[in-house]
């Protein structure tokens, strides 16, 4: 008797002990030793650089329901990590809400007319601001610039950031300038160190993690020294970052950041996220809420918080194979570069008629207040970004006309001749399709829609659909991923890496197009391919960025590829929400990182 | 004793070992890739050098036999050096199990987070078993009485009912119609033991998750208790000190109790897997930053060194708390000692 | 002599082949005990209910649980729709019976194949000294297994070669069904054990072997049926626990894909409408709590039903 009590209050005993214990461990901050917890040690003491007291203090909390694993943008797994350390490197350039390019380090945004651009296209020449200071206080020079190149050009670094694909040097030319040279023209230069996926980083801090030592500086990869308006002063990984303000800041000033500390905090799903800035207003700003709109609207009519929109070029999209998944190998584009014999798609290559009838018989406003209410707009392009979105297809893909495809269908010869419900093409072979995309409650919903208008003009569509971790999986592991394309038609969003037209329409090249033989790396996943397209993109790529026939350019590309290839449905915006309390956010930023101006963001009283 | 101990602890290593490798051999299975996390314009070149220096392509038992050596000697290894300060061997140099989305040690993160999940588990079991074995002491005295019958549906009730589901609408109800408990855990609170205001803080986070796991605990475990008592009521055991004029709290208590817990330490300790199930799940549904929340995290982000580690780590509680119930059992029962 | 035999094997509640069952028959005396249990009948009533409401309530409800209608989508209850639709318009009532079908297929299926399994090892490492050793290893391994852990990393990993070899739906129920029996054999083989190894001692077993019976017919004719009583009890447990583990995978997002109205998957999906239509989530929370508990209480009455001492009394 006397030995069970003993032994339950030892259990307990030992259990509160580990919990307390354990606790002290895991919650120290700065720099002490204990047993392996992978806190981090604040930067070495600035106390002698004195800086005014912020203007109101307090504690930003940010919910991002993907928790940052790590916060060194350069080896980033996602967005998420990009944007627990955008709040603490930058780069010389970042982009606004609209797409275009603005100075944040450099001291101007260089363009032909300054000398920043070589006339030939293939230099840029960079120059930073005066007085910039690293949080530890130390100077910010054109050698740092240098090393950031360097620290993400060694492949065993694994960096993650293809910003620096075409650039064959980095020089510095005095201690503020910094000249780029590129391995061929670029028509649109503003990619290496502009935006937060390629930000600068410290030589001093960084030295001895190039390459393969990348994956041991856990120190320098949780809490990178940067410019930006803070520090980091403890990162858990899928967890919690806390950040401290940064007393260097170049805006400290100014009174910039306003807020005292921030605190990235992780897990959850978005619904549970949207609830606690929404609903209950526990918390200052949601991140990427992928949540149902009937969900959604209900919480912000709570008051507590508003949802913020910005549409960028994501366009959810069904993609038309232009190759023959039955084909022997499969899908893979077969003859000439510039005219594709056999292996070509029996119903869709270059069809326009039925490209046409099924985008026509597709009931967009429909889909797009079913999967993203207010947070998506129906569209006809997948290139929607500032005045380059409008194509010849404008004027009748908004509006459902079954009528009008099945008219289109029969006049072309596509007649369901053995009374199936299900047309034949002219040569006689059905119009059964099997459409994959990845596993999603909004995706599949979309696909039960759409079988449903296909089935109004005689068209089938097997649908099917499988995780997105081998959908979208870049290895092609298995045969759902996209660059196979092993099926006649697939449905995903698109999106472009940059504001910038010619890098996403590179992805519509001839040469472009993933096969076996590459292992499947290649943008071209609809494996379309035209001569006629890849004479105009040449001519696009060799004009000046001020040239006014840009525009006109990107819209003929745009009206090609939709001829007959890609049937664009919702154009998604870059969903976050905001507590009413904070003031000074502006437009939601979906080209950098959501957290660009941060440094302005302020909270109202009351 | 001290030999029974020794044969049980000898035992589980070779346990561990093949778990390790059942775990190991799953995993390296696995289709999914890191590198599919990365964005989609990274070439596949660069790609394949990221394969590369995270040692994917390596044959299957050598990266097995690299796993074990990190595991079960780089890691008790650096465990020492940090605890004690010393350091044995090449410390500085050491390998350790990094994980693919943090690039950092595996164990690290695994130790910061265990406070979490310790504190909400630990003292959701131990309310458990506080509550469920007087609850399911008296429901049995009294079988077949009121209290009985209340009981057993109340904890029918407890049992039957999935976490997810009353966790779901604890949140509801608590968080967001009535706002009385935050909705998500807090893991950075620092409970500073002379403020009131912190350990309220901590409290409060603790309620609810706390709550639903120790009433569905306490509902498993009445009925085990019940049902262990009952067996030994009706032994003649029992009957003799009755008739030797015992008292009858003390025929209860000093006697019947003791051979009760038996059995029920037994499944107390079977329990912990299942323990550990349920804080998966509550830790989906809090928002608590435990262990069971890393493991979905990188299930879902194809971390496998994480995985295996994480995996791991839960079939070593597992064996713990077994080995620590058999001592128990044979603590508290002389029979088995002596076999 | 025989009338010792007799009133020993009265009360172990045995079944010796041919004995005389003149005044009452074993099966007659449990059903006796278990109607005394009132939870155990009115759990059997439930359970009935359940199933019978899954197999036949679709034909007479008649509204088809796939369609789309998207004019109705969160519709509250009405007289077409009894608890209301889903986002997609779909019928909840409608979606809640055929879903419990495959719950409760997969709850029932599993069981079996978690109950055979069980059985056969504790049979077989109860009865033959040899193997008892190893087996028993194998079982304290299985039971050292972090279960939840593995069941998330298997499913991720063979849900797309199953589903491409047999089919979406046979392929993750035989997936669901394959991992939920394997990880829960564990404690119906020690159980089993526990008995065979005891009943291996008695007496007519010795008198079975001693006139040579083959081992096959001692174990099929003399040791099985004896054992009826701990795997009853196991069976209905394990309906339980298969129902609840197929819930907590679909509520991670892990068991049955999407178009799969299984009442884990529903309740998933329905959490986050919790505000907007309540009854579609709470439902099918409601099925999942009231099926397991008829199941507890039933295996709880026959617990009590098939103890010997409880009986004789």
């Amino acid at each position: 008797m006397k030995r069970t009590r003993l032994l339950a209050l030892l259990a307990v005993l030992a259990m509160v002990v580990a919990a307390c214990g354990g606790e002290s461990e895991g919650t120290t901050t700065t720099g002490a030793e204990e047993p392996g917890a992978s806190t981090t040690e604040a930067p070495p003491d600035t106390s002698d650089t004195t800086a005014p007291p912020a203007a109101e203090g307090g504690n930003l909390l940010l919910l991002q329901w993907q928790a940052p694993s790590q916060a060194n943008p350069y080896l980033s797994t996602g967005t998420k990590d990009l944007l627990a350390g955008s709040l603490v490197v930058e780069a010389l350039a970042e982009y606004d809400p609209e797409g275009n390019v603005v100075a944040a380090l450099a001291a101007e945004v260089p363009s032909a007319e300054n000398g920043g651009i070589s006339e030939d296209q293939t230099q840029i020449t960079w120059t930073l601001q005066e007085g910039l200071l690293w949080s530890d206080g130390t100077p910010v020079t054109s050698d740092d610039v240098v090393f950031s190149w360097e620290y993400c050009s060694d492949e065993a670094t694994g960096c993650a950031s293809s910003s620096f694909q075409n650039v064959t040097s980095v020089e510095a030319v005095d201690d503020l300038t910094v000249t780029v040279t590129f391995n061929s023209p670029q028509p649109y230069p503003f990619v290496p160190f502009v935006g937060y996926g390629s930000p600068i980083i410290q030589r001093a801090q960084f030295a001895d993690c190039v390459g393969e030592a990348a994956n041991a500086c856990t120190e320098q990869n949780f809490a990178p020294i940067g410019t930006g308006p803070f520090m980091v002063t403890e990162l858990r990984p899928e967890d919690t970052v806390l950040y401290a303000a940064n007393p260097n800041y170049r805006g400290a000033a100014n009174g910039q950041p306003a807020f005292d500390t921030v605190e990235i905090k992780g897990g959850g799903d978005a619904e549970a996220t949207a609830r606690s800035v929404l609903e209950i207003g526990e918390a200052d700003y949601a991140w990427n809420l992928q949540v149902a709109p009937e969900i959604l609207e209900p919480m912000e009519a709570a008051g507590n918080g508003s949802v913020y929109v910005n549409f960028t070029s994501s366009v959810e999209a069904i993609r038309l194979n232009q190759t023959d998944p039955a084909g022997d190998p499969p899908s893979e584009f077969q003859g000439e570069a510039t005219a594709p014999t056999g292996g070509t798609h029996p119903v869709f290559y270059q069809n326009e008629v039925v490209a046409q009838a099924l985008s026509m018989a597709i009931n967009r406003e429909e889909l797009t207040a079913i999967g993203y209410g207010s947070t998506g707009l129906p569209t006809c392009t997948f290139w929607p970004v500032r005045d380059e979105g409008t194509t010849s297809f404008d004027d009748w893909c908004l509006t459902q006309d079954i009528e009008g495809a099945n008219a289109l269908l029969e006049e072309n010869g596509y007649v369901d001749s053995d009374g199936d419900g299900i047309r034949e093409t002219p040569d006689g072979i059905p119009m059964s399709f099997s459409y994959a995309t990845s596993t999603n409650a909004v995706r599949q919903s979309f696909q039960d829609l759409i079988a449903v208008y296909w089935e109004q003009i005689g068209v089938e569509a097997n649908m099917s659909n499988s995780d997105a971790g081998l959908f979208f999986d870049g290895t092609c592991a298995s045969d759902d991923c996209i660059w196979k394309f092993f099926r006649d038609i697939q449905m995903y969003t698109n999106s472009s890496i940059g504001p910038d037209a010619a890098s996403y329409f590179l992805g519509f090249l001839c040469d472009q197009i993933p096969t076996s033989a590459n292992s499947w790396g290649g943008e071209n996943l609809d494996r379309y391919c035209s001569e006629e397209y890849d004479a105009a993109y040449a001519a696009f790529a060799g004009m000046a960025l001020d040239d006014p026939g840009r525009v006109a350019a990107i819209q003929e590309l745009q009206d090609m590829v939709l001829a007959h290839t890609v049937i664009p449905l919702v154009n998604r915006g870059t969903v976050s929400a905001f507590s009413n309390a904070i003031q000074g956010v502006g437009t939601l930023n979906g080209w950098d990182s959501e957290y660009w101006n941060v440094e302005q963001w302020t909270r109202s009283e009351g | 004793m001290g030999r029974y101990i020794v044969r049980r602890t000898l035992f589980a290593i070779p346990t561990l070992i093949v778990i390790s490798l059942i775990i190991f051999a799953i995993l390296d299975l696995a289709p999914g890739d890191p590198t599919s996390q990365l964005p989609l314009t990274i070439p596949s070149e660069i790609r394949e050098q990221i394969r590369e220096n995270l040692g994917l392509n390596d044959p299957f038992l050598i990266k097995w036999l690299k796993w074990m050596q990190l595991m079960f000697i780089n890691e008790p290894l650096n465990m020492i050096d940090s605890l004690f300060g010393t350091c044995i061997g090449d410390c500085e140099a050491r390998g350790r199990i990094i994980s693919w989305s943090s690039r950092a040690p595996a164990m690290d993160i695994i130790w910061q987070r265990l406070p979490q999940t310790l504190w909400v588990l630990g003292i959701a079991f131990v309310l458990g078993i506080v509550i469920a074995i007087p609850i399911g002491m008296y429901s049995a005295y009294k079988q077949y009485s009121a209290f009985d019958n209340v009981g057993t549906f109340v904890t029918m009730v407890g049992y039957s009912v999935p976490v997810f589901f009353t966790g779901v609408l604890a949140i509801l109800i608590f968080s967001v119609w009535l706002g009385w408990f935050p909705s998500f855990y807090t893991t950075t609170h620092v409970v500073d033991w002379t403020s009131w205001d912190s350990i309220w803080f901590q409290v409060e986070q603790m309620i609810m998750p706390v709550t639903v796991l120790s009433l569905f605990n306490a509902a498993a475990l009445s009925r085990f208790t019940r049902a262990s008592v009952l067996d030994n009521l009706n032994q003649d055991y029992v009957r003799t000190a009755r008739s030797k004029g015992l008292q009858e709290k003390r025929v209860v208590i000093t006697h019947v109790m003791r051979n009760s817990m038996i059995p029920v330490v037994t499944l107390i300790a079977l329990q912990v897997p299942g323990i550990f199930a349920g804080a998966i799940i509550t830790e989906q549904i809090f928002r608590i930053n435990g262990l069971g929340q890393l493991l979905i995290v990188s299930i879902g982000q194809s971390d496998v060194p994480m995985v295996q580690t994480l995996t791991f780590m839960f079939a070593v509680l597992i064996v713990v708390f077994n080995l620590v119930a058999d001592v128990t059992y044979g603590v508290m029962d002389p029979r088995i000692r002596y076999d | 002599m025989a009338a010792t035999q007799e009133r020993v094997e009265e009360q172990r509640g045995l079944q010796t082949p041919g004995s005389g069952q003149e005044h009452r028959s074993l099966r007659q005396d449990v059903w006796r005990q278990f109607k005394k249990h009132k939870g155990a009948v009115v759990g059997l009533v439930l359970l009935a209910f359940i199933v019978l409401a899954t197999i036949f309530g679709p034909l007479l409800y008649g509204v088809d649980p796939y369609a789309v209608d998207t004019s109705m989508t969160n519709a509250p209850p009405s007289a077409g729709h009894v608890f209301g639709t889903d986002n997609l318009g779909r019928d909840v009532l409608a979606r809640v019976l055929v879903g419990g079908r495959i719950s409760l297929a997969v709850g029932f299926v599993a069981m079996l194949f978690g109950l055979v399994l069980g059985t056969g090892i504790g049979v077989i490492s109860g009865f033959f000294r040899k193997l008892d050793g190893p087996l028993m290893r194998v079982t304290d391994l299985f039971l050292a297994l972090p279960i939840l852990p593995l069941l998330l990393v298997i499913i991720m990993l063979w849900r797309e070669p199953l589903r491409e070899a047999f089919g979406e739906e046979l392929g993750i129920f035989l997936l669901v069904v394959f991992i939920i029996g394997v990880t829960s054999w564990m404690q119906t083989a020690r159980v089993v054990r526990g008995d065979v190894l005891s009943l291996k001692e008695e007496e007519f077993v010795l008198a079975a072997n001693s006139i040579g019976t083959r081992k096959r017919n001692v174990i099929m004719r003399h040791i099985l049926p004896n054992t009826m009583s701990p795997v009853m009890v196991s069976a209905a447990l394990g309906v339980a626990v298969a129902i609840i583990t197929e819930s907590a995978l679909s509520f991670l997002g892990l068991g049955f894909p999407a178009s799969f109205p299984t009442w884990g998957r529903l309740l998933f999906d329905g959490t986050n409408y919790l505000q907007l239509s309540p009854l579609r989530a709470i439902v099918p929370g409601v099925l999942i709590s009231l099926t397991v508990m008829s199941v507890n209480y039933i295996g709880d009455g026959l617990r009590d039903a098939l103890d010997p001492r409880l009986r004789s009394k």
